[in-house]
């Protein structure tokens, strides 16, 4: 039923003094990584207790703003101070030349979309396991948040299907304060009619914008 | 001065972004049954470059719908009443009129006309204008309104403005034009969508909803400097505004507390909202009585999107929209008379008007996809926003469903909003 896609995180440091110290920045976490383990596929913590069998091997990277405590052998420039916290998207070229270094896996379930009937914003039965794998993947990621996105197909009153998109993203944020997740790690906004993912004039195109879309906060 | 600004503004934008919107056009597809035939002299012009008043007077009475126009070249200012009417009369010729163009020695220039009843054969009113230059489209719309007004004892819509937006390409641009979609330029350009566009009661300012940050923000922008504040930034959707009729305040939905309410805020976004309501249903398209008694919106509280009004005095709530599944996007006339709104019947989404003292309701269009009505000065006009052909365009019907203009150009028209 879930795909769960295995995303690669190669921790990289400046010093080697810092290789086991826990990173801030981790993304992931020990805690809840046991339960996507006995799901799919091998956990490895970053933060917490040194796991086997990865031993985190020291890589030089870009220095990076939030490494600068850790010392520096140039002032950061400009455009670096904007960089953003090193996390699974920061070190993308390290994972390209050091694949077999450090891998932890995190599962981001990939059903991301949730359609409604007209003017409803009743989700489905068929939403439930949908709903509860981003609940497990939430609470394996508690730092991680989640904006829910409502659409409307284009018939109507716009500012009515403003709304209407409101109210399907709220139901989407409250199913999965149901499943145990705090409300204030989800947003709900609504972008009405106005984002149609399909182009057109009949049901088949008005059934696919009647939406609600989930993005996390890093993607 | 204004219009200099503006166009000054609009200068500045236009290089800001880039890309160059085109021309609007306006047809008339449907008319009155018995158009008044008017013939128009040659009004003259003091120098090339100027306007020539004759042909905007002309393009505005026949864009009406009321009117048909016989150019009359060899009319001059005194022939009329030497040769008489009978030749006018010949041609099924109502009205006469005859104008003058000439540029005083400090570079003004004075407008004068005279409009002639061609069966009583007699004036039925003149008038001179001395403007500057830059001003003589203007004075040619202030002669459509005289001689509308005489013609029909009752007021024309061709000195106001409109506001619209305008998908192309991308883009979105939030313009304004005068009625005759000339001398348009663009308030707000982005490449996120803009909806819901209000004038402020005096003309002055614009509200609009902006999706630039990702999700609805309400803002006011001046006409006068460009300048723009966001008056509803909060968490969740800001959007819907509508201004008091003192211009101090705007009522709009916003979801912070979870599901779409109103809400009043001061126009320079100070202070913290004030909840006009408290529903768990979706309370969206507020709009203030032109009396400032009451606040006309749609909520879903029976079960189905109706209108309702809310008695600021009292709190009470009324509902006011009963046939059908789906009625939204409440307008109201100036004279408190009319609502307008967006009504479905059997799939088709269409403009109908309602007699607020009787409530009776009439099916004004017949097109599928209407949107956002909204009242002409005259409160005898309806522009709304529908689809012709798979395409976005505007409309004007008036209030008898007798007289249709369609406007359009280059893109996608929408949200479009007559000021007041």
């Amino acid at each position: 039923m879930f795909r769960y896609v295995v995303m690669g995180i190669v921790l990289a440091m400046t010093l080697a003094g810092c290789a086991n110290k826990p990173s801030k920045e981790a993304p992931i976490e020990t805690r809840g990584a046991q339960e996507v383990a006995n799901k799919t596929v091998a956990v490895t913590p970053i933060k917490g207790a040194p796991a086997e069998p990865v031993q985190p091997k020291v890589e030089p990277v870009q220095p990076k703003k939030t490494l600068g405590e850790a010392g520096q052998t140039r002032p950061l420039r400009a455009n670096e101070m904007q960089s953003k916290p090193l996390d699974a998207q920061a070190a993308p070229e390290s994972a390209k030349t050091e694949p077999t270094k450090s891998v932890v896996v995190a599962v981001r379930p990939k059903v991301r979309t949730f359609q409604f009937d007209y003017d409803s914003a009743a989700l489905a039965a068929t939403d439930h396991a949908t709903l509860e794998a981003h609940g497990a993947f939430l609470k394996a990621q508690p730092k991680l948040d989640l904006l829910v996105q409502g659409h409307a197909d284009e018939r109507g009153s716009r500012e009515y299907n403003l709304a209407l998109g409101q109210r399907r993203a709220e139901s989407v944020k409250q199913a999965l304060g149901l499943l145990g997740i705090s409300e204030a790690r989800i947003e709900a906004v609504s972008l009405g009619s106005e984002k149609p993912v399909a182009e057109g004039h009949d049901e088949a195109v008005w059934k696919q914008n009647r939406r609600a879309v989930l993005i996390y906060k890093d993607e | 001065m204004n219009s200099v600004r503006r166009v000054l503004v609009s200068l500045f934008l236009m290089w800001m972004t880039g890309p160059v919107w085109s021309a609007m056009t306006i047809e008339i597809v449907g008319g009155a049954a018995n158009r008044i035939v008017v013939a128009i002299g040659p009004f003259g012009q003091g120098a090339s470059d100027q306007e020539d008043v004759a042909r905007v007077l002309a393009d505005d009475l026949s864009l009406s719908g009321q009117f048909r126009i016989v150019n009359e070249s060899s009319l001059q200012v005194g022939d009329v009443l030497t040769a008489g009417f009978g030749r006018m009369r010949k041609n099924d010729v109502d009205a006469v009129v005859v104008g003058q163009v000439t540029t005083l020695p400090d570079k003004n220039v004075e407008v004068r006309f005279r409009l002639y009843d061609a069966v009583r054969a007699r004036q039925m009113v003149g008038f001179s204008y001395v403007v500057p230059p830059r001003a003589l489209r203007g004075v040619a719309h202030r002669i459509a309104e005289e001689v509308h007004l005489a013609l029909l004892a009752s007021p024309g819509a061709y000195g106001g403005r409109i506001a619209y937006v305008v998908k192309q390409g991308g883009r979105f641009a939030l313009r304004v034009s005068d009625t005759d979609g000339h001398n348009a330029f663009s308030v707000f350009e982005s490449p996120e969508p803009v909806i819901s566009p209000a004038w402020s009661p005096d003309g002055s300012r614009i509200a609009y909803v902006s999706f630039e940050e990702r999700r609805p923000i309400v803002y006011v922008q001046s006409l006068e400097d460009g300048r723009r504040w966001a008056v509803a930034r909060f968490r969740g959707s800001n959007s819907a505004p509508a201004w008091s009729p003192d211009g101090k305040h705007l009522v709009v939905a916003l979801t912070r507390d979870q599901s779409s309410q109103l809400y009043r805020v001061d126009v320079l976004g100070q202070g913290e909202p004030a909840r006009l309501m408290r529903s768990s249903s979706i309370d969206t398209e507020p709009v203030y009585s032109p009396d400032g008694r009451f606040i006309f919106f749609t909520s879903d509280r029976g079960g189905s999107p109706q209108i309702y009004r809310f008695e600021l005095s009292s709190g009470e709530v009324q509902r006011m929209s009963f046939d059908g599944s789906y009625n939204v996007s409440p307008a109201l006339s100036k004279d408190g008379r009319w609502m307008a709104f967006v009504h479905r019947a059997e799939g088709a989404f269409r403009v109908a008007v309602m007699d607020l003292s009787t409530r009776q309701v009439q099916v004004l269009t017949e097109t599928d996809y209407d949107q956002s009505p909204s009242f002409a000065p005259n409160d005898r006009i309806v522009l709304y926003a529908t689809r012709v052909q798979g395409r976005g365009v505007l409309a004007t019907v008036s209030l008898d469903g007798k007289i249709k203009q369609r406007l359009t150009q280059e893109g996608d028209l929408r949200e479009p909003a007559w000021s007041h």
